[in-house]
């Protein structure tokens, strides 16, 4: 036997030998594993998939204390969202929400824009507003509760506190980044300071502010429940902790279930926004939020 | 020095006849200042740009024939000499001197009708005439239908052409470019060239013209000033004797390839003497970390 012959024989597959019927039983399954594989089908399978197993769990080991299956925790949110008993705690956290994230996209554009233009302003504000923007000041919950009581005050404070900053130190970086042949271009023309601003710096401060928009809003919502949970009259945290005390966990669960909704209905919105304010950046950029 | 043009061109150039120059520069120097240097950007140059007339101006990288142009358009500032345009002195940026950017310089966050009507926009031209001025313009560079496309969904050419269409929305007599090919490949680059003299033509501009293609300054221009590497001076001074109006063909002519060698062979000790400037400053920069950051952020 030469080597040709053994190096044919080694390498090459010998589909004369196979019966027609396996090979094309093994095509099939081989476009059914990749089928099955994809993308498309894993990742919405992962999520039946961990109710599934959720729902096993807490029917099989009788976990009724710890974990409710998801089966019942619907029923609890259907009765709560359809007797309308939902309506005073949704309604204060919404409100709650509608007026701090606003206010702190207002607050921190406005105080970003001033330490990105001013550098007497920058230098006195920027290493404090740095400090706070790493601080976790959510600590401070206790004490905002004992300052503004229990009321909306002292929630819409907190949440401001914690989403303005991260808008603030955005808003003066976007509008000192930018490319100098661009300022150059609006010089030749004969442009003053204020046309640099209006044409240059606040336009390429948008996609800054955008981004700085998403940290926020998922801040806020973070916020109020915990700001609720420290102390108020109505609010979905307040749901939850209530809850709590009867030992009522499915209740708990449907109080999670419409916080993490809210999370991702905020979350999308400003995305969306993000999307359309931002839209000259081109498909590429799109597609990374998607 | 400052009938420099007609001593280098006498009567050879159909431009030259008008008498005294549109934009005259004169003994222009610059000079940056650090703490542990100071460097001679460029020194004592002269040039005169003749009404209509096309000029060229080719020297090594970093030789500072940008920073002249940025000077003559008011950008930044001389430190010794003087610029006249129709005999004024040129101080600031204005609407009588269009540039024209490296790269594209376009706004990404405007559509390509709205960076072309910047110049209009800023100097604050009344809305219709500026929106007639700008379909004019997105006709002239062949843009009429990508208007409202935003610079990202444009080829490097097409962004090229905008930029130009910008500068030449006002009107100025005096068009200044910088480089404004070089980031283009070598056939839109060609294509691009044979476009710009066509419009030139039709809007009868004095152009200033930077370059560091040789071939590139010879088709396009009516003369051309060698830069030398640092600190930049004048070097040389050619008339370019084709004929116009001239086609792609004219680059396979052997007046042209004349010249070209004819240029290269002053400009060739130049550019060896910039690349070992450049090398020194290299090897130097690497040893102190204030260049480190600078490339880092680069």
């Amino acid at each position: 036997m030469n080597t040709l012959e053994v190096a044919q024989r080694t390498t090459a597959p010998q589909p004369r030998y196979r019966p027609k019927v396996l090979t094309k039983l093994t095509a099939r399954s081989v476009k059914l594993m990749a089928i099955a594989t994809s993308s498309r089908v894993l990742r919405p399978a992962s999520v039946v998939i961990a109710f599934a197993v959720w729902e096993a769990a807490a029917r099989w080991f009788h976990l009724g204390l710890f974990l409710a299956p998801p089966s019942i925790i619907i029923g609890d949110l259907w009765d709560w969202i359809s007797t309308g008993k939902i309506w005073p705690d949704l309604s204060t956290s919404l409100a709650e929400i509608a007026i701090a994230f606003p206010l702190a996209m207002v607050l921190g554009i406005l105080l970003g824009l001033m330490m990105g233009f001013n550098q007497i302003l920058r230098d006195l504000l920027e290493p404090t507003v740095t400090a706070l923007y790493s601080t976790p000041l959510l600590a401070l919950t206790p004490l905002f509760i004992v300052w503004l009581g229990i009321g909306i005050e002292s929630k819409i404070a907190l949440m401001l506190c914690v989403a303005v900053f991260p808008v603030i130190i955005n808003t003066a970086v976007g509008v000192r980044q930018v490319q100098p042949d661009l300022i150059a271009v609006v010089r030749a023309f004969g442009g003053s300071k204020l046309d640099i601003i209006r044409y240059v710096r606040l336009p390429s401060a948008v996609p800054y502010i955008t981004a700085s928009a998403q940290i926020a809003v998922s801040r806020v919502i973070v916020a109020v429940f915990v700001a609720e949970l420290f102390g108020a009259r109505d609010g979905l945290g307040v749901s939850i902790q209530r809850a709590a005390s009867r030992f009522d966990v499915p209740h708990m669960w449907s109080g999670i279930v419409v916080l993490a909704m809210l999370g991702i209905l905020g979350v999308g919105l400003v995305g969306r926004l993000e999307r359309a304010l931002t839209s000259w950046q081109g498909e590429e950029k799109d597609r990374t939020h998607g | 020095m400052d009938n420099q043009s007609d001593i280098a061109a006498p009567g050879t150039s159909r431009r030259r006849d008008t008498g005294f120059p549109l934009l005259e520069v004169r003994d222009l120097g610059k000079k940056y200042n650090s703490s542990r240097e100071s460097i001679v950007a460029i020194e004592s140059v002269s040039v005169n740009l003749a009404q209509g007339e096309f000029l060229s101006i080719v020297g090594p990288s970093g030789c500072g024939k940008s920073t002249l142009l940025k000077i003559i358009a008011g950008l930044s500032t001389a430190t010794s000499g003087s610029i006249r345009l129709n005999g004024s002195e040129v101080v600031r940026p204005g609407p009588d001197l269009g540039f024209v950017f490296q790269g594209d310089a376009l706004l990404p966050w405007r559509t390509i009708r709205q960076n072309v009507a910047l110049g209009l926009e800023i100097s604050g031209r009344h809305r219709e005439a500026a929106r007639i001025r700008t379909d004019e313009m997105l006709r002239l560079v062949g843009l009429a239908e990508f208007g409202d496309r935003f610079p990202v969904e444009l080829s490097g050419g097409m962004r090229q052409r905008a930029n130009l269409a910008r500068g030449l929305a006002l009107d100025p007599p005096v068009l200044l470019m910088d480089e404004p090919f070089a980031a283009l490949d070598a056939q839109t680059r060609e294509i691009m060239q044979t476009e710009l003299l066509k419009i030139w033509r039709q809007n009868k501009k004095s152009v200033i013209f930077i370059t560091h293609q040789i071939e590139e300054a010879v088709f396009l221009s009516d003369r051309i000033i060698l830069m030398s590497a640092r600190p930049g001076r004048i070097i040389g001074d050619f008339i370019v004797p084709i004929e116009r109006p001239r086609s792609s063909a004219v680059r396979f002519s052997n007046e042209f390839r004349e010249l070209n060698r004819e240029i290269w062979q002053q400009l060739r000790d130049e550019v060896t003497r910039a690349n070992d400037q450049s090398k020194a400053a290299t090897l130097k920069g690497s040893q102190s970390t204030g260049w480190g950051l600078r490339t880092r952020r680069r």
